[in-house]
């Protein structure tokens, strides 16, 4: 029996057992009855070790299983579960294999068998192996306690026992005459010489860790004397630990081989609460030469991450500005900058002294966050508690919850536009089919320049030249209008454009893809706003006016029905 | 008591991460971990010798060597059904004793193969704890059902008691002088009776002397200081407390946020420390008197259940 202390896991692994093997489907039958059982027992007091009626009283549970999700999610089929198709060998073949490699592991272990005593234990025959010993008689023992005298073996009538004066006065002077233990010795000779400050790394220790997975470092010290410094010294880490605990690693294991000089000289006083800022890990060349062309290692990534083996630890690194500038851009209020000293200030802080500086009331209820810059990063709050060195970012957006950038963002869009905009006189052409009212569709090139608009035929073999589009070209001037006058399901837009021919107005209509169709319109749209044109000032007064009679002509007829 | 060149101060731990690890009690180091495979350790101790630490598992006892850096067990002591979950030495190394949820306390001999010792008790509930008196001549088996048995080893007489019906017993301990027993249970109730082996022939009389309300939830294990002045009883609800024998009043809580359930402890020898084992992977070494953390152990992975711990005292 496992003692797990969840009764939830428990359950769960029981049946994700019987269903990978089960195909009798009795297993639900068992585990209902099972959850019944467990439910009925929730109200009995039993044992801890049995864990049934943990579920309501305890909170324990947490450790020992991952979470509760995975406890309740369906159970995982592993694709070495041995059915299906993934079924390489036999469970013989599996166990026998075992079973082998537990014989050759315990090829030097004794194995004993329980065996019941040959023959029944008799006191006259074996008494002498289960003498007593006889307890040496201290002065001060339960000998003083009054005697009770009762005769019921129940705890109902006892009285309580008055104090035993004897033991608790006696107590501290006896403790001194009996002298102290080996272990308070050490402790008190450690207290008193100082025990390694980094002393709670020392659980990465991968020389101790017994089976879990390693990773062996090679550490290039940089504030080595110059003649140890290509030696690097190696260290065995348990695979997960963080570049933060590595570097503790380093110091504790520094510290314990008593290396010089030693890390108070190197890096000052250092608080082993707090000293990543006085180290960072980097990469190295093979021959110890530190990497420039990278940053420090993020002290909270972990370094099985990093492929290579070989860093270089370096004190109060010079080797990358420590201090960064920092932007925090508060929507519609412009931005803050911000030095800040070290990579390891967290979020939260540079956060409090944007709203420090600006002096934002903070009200309850408001509350604000960081968000990175870049349009992918909207709406993710970075983690407030997270280091600025983990960001991989030094422009921020200060965001009040459930708020957005607001226009922060949209001026941004407007400036693009703007700088398209004057972009729009340059030349640029695009591929679009002209729409012809009675025959095929045929493609062009349209070259818009902010004088000029060119439409060339684009040359099709087995075209009939009768119907071949001249080459065209009109003045910016004489361009009057141009929009968009469909979009199609399949993804293209007609647009229109109008001109001035004479004293008429013409239009061509053009198909292509919808953007391009977009970006053609606004370019000329750019061009006509630009330029004002008499043409142009013609066309949306005239548009205007149609606009505004057909208004009147409505009003009118409206008029004239509520007259009836 | 043979030290065998080994270091005077042993402290072991174990628990559901299938490893047995080592520290470097007066600095928290741990300087070995071994791989307890295919079971999780529900008691550890370590033979008088200080050569050899026992681990109880699911259907076996596993002996480890103390003082090389061998990774394997050098005996497997097995033929038990389910789980062992106590077990303890004689003195002079004659015998191990074991307890287990197959019903049974059982007495190996270690010496050789002569099977001399070989003794079996039977009760009628899974057996939590067994606790041999300090005169190396009665066990005292505390099982599921709420009895605890008295076994006298030599002239083969048992009696039991039941403190309180309908609650597991959960730990039974006797103090370094034999004067007297605590046990407690899974109600959070701790019952203590005086006892004198006057008797020759059977276990020691029990007088009861106190019962009382020690935690709320479960208690898991009470444990008498070798100076005899204090007993200590650890908890479900994440505290170890510590009485003293003489009235029974609460000398020290000794208590964390981090930490979860308490399952075993331990004295130094001067009765000046303890050491627990708690559920959040970590066991601590605690000041006594002032109930402050010393030392913390933390490398496990999972619950730390159970310790062993040696320790020497220096006049």
């Amino acid at each position: 029996m496992a003692m797990m202390d969840n009764v939830d896991f428990l359950i769960s692994h029981i049946r994700n057992a019987f269903v990978t093997s089960d195909d009798t489907s009795m297993s639900e039958w068992v585990i209902t009855e099972c959850r019944a059982q467990d439910e009925t027992e929730l109200k009995r007091d039993s044992n801890p070790r049995y864990n049934r009626n943990n579920m309501n009283i305890r909170s324990d549970s947490m450790s020992d299983c991952p979470s509760d999700n995975e406890i309740k999610g369906s159970m995982d089929i592993h694709p070495d579960m041995d059915f299906g198709a993934h079924r390489r060998r036999s469970n013989t073949a599996q166990r026998l294999e075992r079973l082998k490699k537990e014989k050759r592991t315990q090829s030097k272990m004794k194995t004993i068998q329980w065996k019941d005593a040959p023959e029944t234990y008799k006191a006259e025959e074996k008494g002498h192996l289960f003498e007593k010993r006889n307890l040496p008689e201290l002065p001060n023992t339960g000998s003083n306690i009054p005697d009770q005298n009762i005769s019921t073996t129940t705890f109902q009538n006892v009285p309580v026992p008055p104090v035993l004066e004897v033991t608790s006065a006696s107590s501290s002077p006896s403790k001194k005459a009996k002298g102290v233990s080996i272990l308070s010795q050490q402790l008190e000779e450690l207290d008193s010489h100082g025990s390694n400050p980094f002393f709670k790394y020392a659980k990465f220790d991968g020389r101790t860790a017994g089976g879990l997975p390693t990773r062996k470092l090679e550490i290039f010290l940089a504030f080595a004397p110059p003649e140890h410094r290509g030696y690097p010294m190696s260290i065995l880490v348990t695979a997960h630990a963080k570049a933060q605990e590595v570097v503790g690693l380093i110091c504790w294991q520094y510290t314990e081989e008593e290396r010089k000089p030693d890390l108070q000289s190197v890096a000052g006083h250092i608080d082993p609460n707090d000293f990543v800022n006085k180290f960072s890990l980097h990469m190295a060349e093979d021959d110890g030469e530190i990497d420039t062309d990278f940053p420090p290692i993020i002290p909270t990534d972990p370094v099985s991450k990093y492929g290579f083996t070989k860093f270089a630890l370096v004190a109060n690194a010079p080797v990358q500005p420590k201090s960064a500038l920092v932007t925090i851009n508060v929507p519609n209020r412009g931005f803050n900058k911000f030095q800040v000293d070290s990579m390891t200030v967290t979020m939260r802080e540079l956060m409090d002294k944007v709203i420090k500086k600006r002096k934002i009331k903070l009200r309850p209820g408001l509350n604000y966050t960081l968000e990175k810059t870049g349009k992918s990063e909207i709406g993710k709050p970075v983690d407030l508690d997270a280091m600025l060195g983990s960001m991989n970012c030094l422009e921020f957006y200060l965001i009040r919850e459930n708020s957005s950038r607001g226009d922060a963002e949209s001026n941004g869009e407007e400036d693009q536009k703007m700088a398209e905009s004057l972009m729009s006189h340059q030349y640029k052409s695009f591929i679009v089919s002209m729409v012809h009212k009675l025959r095929t569709n045929t493609e062009v090139q349209l070259g818009i320049s902010g004088d000029k608009i060119e439409i060339d035929p684009v040359s099709v073999k087995g075209t009939a030249r009768l119907f071949r589009q001249k080459a065209v070209t009109y003045d910016a001037d004489c361009v009057a209008a141009c929009d968009i006058t469909e979009t199609k399901s399949n993804g293209r837009a007609v647009f229109r454009m109008t001109y001035l021919n004479g004293t008429d107005y013409k239009q061509h209509y053009f198909e292509a893809e919808q953007s391009t169709a977009t970006e053609i319109v606004e370019k000329v749209n750019n061009i006509l706003e630009l330029k004002f044109s008499p043409v142009r000032k013609e066309f949306v007064f005239s548009q205007e006016k149609k606009a505004l009679q057909k208004r009147d002509s409505i009003k009118r007829e409206s008029s004239v029905k509520l007259g009836h | 008591m043979a030290n065998g060149g080994g270091d005077p101060v042993i402290l072991a731990t174990a628990g559901y991460d299938h490893r047995i690890r080592f520290w470097q009690a007066h600095s928290g180091i741990c300087h070995r971990t071994v791989q307890h495979p295919d079971s999780q350790v529900n008691a550890l101790d370590i033979t008088p010798d200080k050569q050899l630490i026992a681990a109880a598992g699911y259907q076996h006892i596993r002996m480890y060597d103390i003082n090389s850096s061998n990774p394997n067990a050098l005996i497997n002591y097995e033929g038990v059904q389910k789980n062992v979950t106590a077990v303890g030495f004689h003195e002079d190394g004659k015998w191990m004793y074991t307890g287990g949820e197959d019903h049974t306390a059982k007495i190996w001999d270690l010496r050789s193969r002569t099977l001399q010792c070989q003794r079996i008790f039977q009760v009628k509930a899974p057996v939590n704890c067994v606790t041999l008196h300090p005169n190396q001549g009665e066990l005292y088996v505390g099982d599921q059902s709420g009895s605890i048995h008295c076994w006298d080893l030599k002239t083969d007489v048992n009696e039991h008691l039941i403190p309180e019906p309908d609650a597991a017993i959960t730990s039974v301990s006797i103090d370094p002088m034999g004067t007297l027993m605590a046990a407690v249970n899974n109600k959070g109730n701790c019952y203590l009776w005086t006892m004198n082996s006057s008797r020759s022939n059977g276990p020691s009389n029990l007088h009861p002397k106190k019962k009382f309300q020690a935690h709320t939830k479960y208690i898991l294990k009470c444990l008498f200081s070798p100076d005899s002045t204090l007993l200590a009883t650890t908890s479900a609800d994440g505290t170890c407390r510590i009485w003293r024998t003489a009235d029974l009043s609460l000398c020290t809580e000794l208590k964390d946020k981090a930490q979860r359930w308490v399952w075993d402890c331990a004295f130094s020898g001067d009765s000046q420390y303890i050491i627990t084992a708690s559920s959040d992977n970590n066991a601590r070494l605690w000041s006594v008197n002032t109930g402050e953390i010393k030392r913390e152990y933390s490398g496990h992975e999972k619950a730390v259940v159970c310790l062993a711990f040696r320790d020497e005292v220096v006049s």
